[in-house]
Order: structure tokens, then C-alpha cells, then sequence
């Protein structure tokens, strides 16, 4: 009676198991094809305090071209679809945006700006297809968004201070 | 003396009244003053070790060492515990703020020496509650000019006891300038004085100091100085020794100064100097006209 209490025990936790292991190497598999930044937020002591952050990036599957990482639109470095970087180190004083932009080859620029003058002639609303993705060429047209992420910075000292109705240091 | 009780806890009565009208989404002032600042909702503690004594003026009662102070306080968006003190701030702007709060009164301190008030010194405020008392309290004292009753002891009169105060204090806060004045009165029903103590303070910041000074003047009803100070049947003396105690003023000082030493180190220096009235000091239960207080040591924040 014992035995069979024992294996049935067994074999729910068996399959429940599996079951959280098949899930499990989903979701990572999942992650392993997003866009994903780590670690999102940094903790200092006071506000105005810079803090250095490694971070360690998961890209996705990239096309073939020229990728750039982009800090508050300051280019950090580039790479080539097939060397991607995927660690950063970067020095933050508030919240800040890293995008990852892909550098735009010349022909394909050319070849957007004629699709534009053809769509501007057939209808006014139609716009550029790409608007999925933001593009962020609009001044300089060499790079387009692909993905981007907010870095925060979080303070352990929060500011809601307040003025105590005592003197410090006066106890009884 | 009914009649200015009467009127004492009508003032008082009409302030709280007026501050609970007054309960507003007050705006939250910016705390520039670090030393003066907390965090709202943290338990803020700081302990310092020193050299510090206060003189006790009642018979008997000898000097006081201070070695430790303690700095407790927490403040929430109205409610608040600093340093002895449960009130409630109605009103909290960038110039004024007024507030309620219960406390116990500090002059008990002088009857028995493991008060707490007696290991811990003030060095905020001043007056014989307690707060920054002294160390003057040597035989060949000028003012000691009545010879010591060989019956007349805090020892061997009847205990006096603690006293919880109900209190409102508004205070008025110009740059570096603050005044303040504070109504109290027995809530406890153990003396039913009364007392209000008007003080201003000035304060002078360095990069990494603060020097403050605080001339201050406390009245005192005669329940609360007849309780304390006053001699009858309950102390089992002479009845040539009886009296009967009487309220008055009270002027003193008070200087603090602290250093900061590294981020959590501070030296902390402080005396004040206390002006008994003579109601008070008439009793052949006090020895002293005055109270002095000093504490020299160093605070660490926590």
C-alpha cells in the first residue's frame, strides 16, 4: 500500500516537473530571440551620483549590414551582423535610452527616397512602410531604430525629506 | 491661580482646535538643512558617546554624568516620533509649521537618576524640564546660600511622579532664524500644570558644521513647580519645612555645535544655561538658582 502511494507520488511529481522543465526552456528559448537588456536600472546613493553599469544584451537574429549602439544618440560603438557586441559598459548620470540602430547602405537609402516621391504622388497618408520600426533618420537619414530600451537610475535615498520639529540629538 | 489655568487651556484648546481646521494637504517644504532633515517614513537613529554632566538642583540630588545621547526620530506624511515626542504636524510649509504631540515632563528627571532623561541629554532646548541641565553643582556654590536640611533629602521625600503632557508648538522659520512657542499642559492629571516656553534660535552653517544658538524663556504654573518643589504632609517633614511652590519664569541659553567627522561620524558639543525662578528656588528642596548643562563627544548616524 506503501509502494503504491510512494510511486504515484512520484509520478505526479515526475510530471509536473517535466511539465515546469518543457516551460521553462520555452520561455529561454523565447528570451533567447528578443531584444533584452540586462540589468535595466541602476541604484545610487543620492541623485546626481554617476554609476557604472556592464550590460549584457541579447540580440536577435540580425540581417546582413552594420549595426551601431547608440547612448542619449551618442554613438558607443558598431559592429557587424555577424560579430555582434552584446557587452556594453556605460557610465550614467540619469535615466537614459540605448538603441541599437542599423546603418542604412546607400542604395537602399536612394532606393527608399524614390518609393517616397512615388508614394507622395499617389496619396498623402500613405507613408513610408518602415514605420513599424521608427526611424530615426529623419535628420541623419544613415540609421534606422531597431530596438532601444530606457536605462533608469534609481536613488536609495528617496527626496521626500522633511524638517524635523526637534533639534537632532535632543532625546528626552 | 484656577483662573489662569482656565485661560492657559483655553489658549491651548483654541491652537489645537485651530491647527485641526487647519490639516491641509500642506505643502511639502524642500529640507535644505541636512543636519535638520529626515527621510520621511525611516526609523532615523543616532547614538553618540561623550563627557557630559548637568547639575540638579534638588537636595540631595547629585550631579548628573552624561555619557550617551540618543537621536530617534521617525516622520511620516502628518504623524511623527522625535526624541520623546508623539505629535502630529498639522501644518508643515516652508515658513511656518505648527504641531500637536504628547510628551512627559522632563522635570521629574531631577528625582530619580535612572530617568531617562538623565542619561540622555538634550542639547536642543532648554529649561529645567530636563533638557540641558548642569554641572554646577559643587558645595561652595554662590548661589548655594541656605544650609542643606539634614531631613530635607530627594531621598527620603515623597516620589514625585512622571506627568504626560499634551503640547501645541507653532513655529515661524525665516533663513536661518526660527521661533518658536510651545503650550503644555498635564494630561495625566498627576500635577495639572501648565507650561510655555517662547524661544528663538539662530543658526549658522559652515560646508561641514552648524553652530546654533537659543536664548528661550519657560513659564511654569505653580501646580507644576508645587508639585515638584513644594514640601507638605506627603513628604513626612517638619512642618517649618512646608511650602508651598510658585510658577514663574525661567530665562536661559543654549548653544549646540556639530561637526560632521566622515559620513557618519559627527562631534557633537553643547551647554546651556537655565535661570530658576524664585518660586522655585525658595524651596528649601532646591539648592540652586541655576541649572548648567555641557556634553562634548562624538554621534554616530546609523
Amino acid at each position: 500500500m506503501k509502494l503504491k502511494l510512494s510511486i504515484g507520488v512520484l509520478l505526479i511529481a515526475s510530471i509536473l516537473l517535466s511539465g515546469h522543465t518543457q516551460a521553462f526552456s520555452a520561455t529561454q528559448s523565447t528570451a533567447l530571440h528578443q531584444w533584452l537588456v540586462q540589468p535595466k536600472a541602476c541604484i545610487v546613493q543620492e541623485l546626481g551620483d554617476t554609476c557604472e553599469l556592464t550590460l549584457n544584451i541579447n540580440i536577435p537574429p540580425l540581417a546582413e549590414g552594420k549595426y551601431c549602439y547608440f547612448l542619449q544618440n551618442v554613438k558607443l560603438t558598431c559592429f557587424m551582423h555577424d560579430r555582434p557586441v552584446v557587452t556594453l559598459q556605460v557610465t550614467l548620470e540619469n535615466d537614459t535610452l540605448l538603441e541599437l540602430r542599423r546603418e542604412l547602405p546607400t542604395e537602399l537609402l536612394a532606393n527608399r527616397a524614390v518609393k517616397r516621391s512615388e508614394n507622395n504622388a499617389q496619396t498623402e497618408s500613405d507613408n513610408d512602410t518602415d514605420n513599424t520600426q521608427q526611424n530615426a533618420s529623419t535628420q541623419n537619414v544613415k540609421h534606422e531604430i531597431l530596438y532601444s530600451q530606457i536605462l533608469e537610475i534609481k536613488t536609495r535615498k528617496s527626496n521626500a525629506n522633511v524638517r524635523r520639529v526637534r533639534d537632532p540629538w535632543s532625546l528626552f | 491661580m484656577a483662573r489662569i489655568s482656565a485661560v492657559l487651556l483655553t489658549v491651548l484648546f483654541t491652537v489645537l482646535v485651530a491647527g485641526s481646521l487647519a490639516m491641509l494637504p500642506s505643502t511639502a517644504q524642500a529640507c535644505a538643512e541636512q543636519d535638520q532633515c529626515v527621510e520621511k517614513k525611516q526609523i532615523n537613529v543616532g547614538i553618540a558617546v561623550g563627557l557630559g554632566a548637568r547639575s540638579n538642583p534638588v537636595e540631595g540630588g547629585s550631579t548628573i554624568p552624561q555619557v550617551v545621547l540618543l537621536d530617534l526620530a521617525w516622520y511620516g506624511d502628518y504623524a511623527y516620533f522625535d526624541n520623546g515626542e508623539l505629535g502630529i504636524r498639522f501644518i508643515d510649509t516652508q515658513d511656518y509649521g505648527f504641531e500637536s504631540y504628547l510628551t512627559f515632563d522632563r522635570e521629574r528627571a531631577f528625582f530619580s537618576f535612572w530617568d531617562p532623561a538623565n542619561i540622555i541629554v538634550n542639547t536642543g532646548s532648554i529649561g529645567t524640564d530636563g533638557a540641558s541641565d548642569g554641572v554646577n553643582d559643587g558645595a561652595d556654590d554662590e548661589d548655594n546660600d541656605k544650609e542643606p536640611s539634614q531631613q530635607i533629602n530627594v531621598d527620603n521625600i515623597a516620589t514625585r511622579k512622571w506627568a504626560a503632557l499634551l503640547g501645541g508648538r507653532f513655529n515661524y522659520y525665516q533663513d536661518s532664524h526660527k521661533y518658536s512657542i510651545a503650550v503644555e499642559t498635564d494630561l495625566s492629571g498627576v500635577h495639572n500644570g501648565q507650561r510655555i516656553l517662547v524661544s528663538y534660535q539662530k543658526s549658522w552653517f559652515g560646508e561641514d558644521w552648524r553652530f546654533s544658538v537659543r536664548p528661550s524663556l519657560a513659564w511654569k504654573s505653580n501646580n507644576l513647580i508645587d508639585y515638584y518643589y513644594g514640601l507638605s504632609e506627603r513628604d513626612n517633614v517638619d512642618t517649618s519645612d512646608f511650602y508651598e511652590g510658585k510658577g514663574g519664569f525661567q530665562p536661559g541659553i543654549s548653544f549646540l555645535y556639530t561637526r560632521k567627522l566622515s559620513e557618519d561620524w559627527q562631534l557633537i558639543s553643547s551647554a546651556s544655561y537655565v535661570r530658576l525662578n524664585g518660586g522655585m528656588t525658595d524651596s528649601p528642596l532646591v539648592k540652586h538658582k541655576q541649572v548648567v548643562s555641557v556634553f562634548v563627544g562624538a554621534g554616530y548616524r546609523f
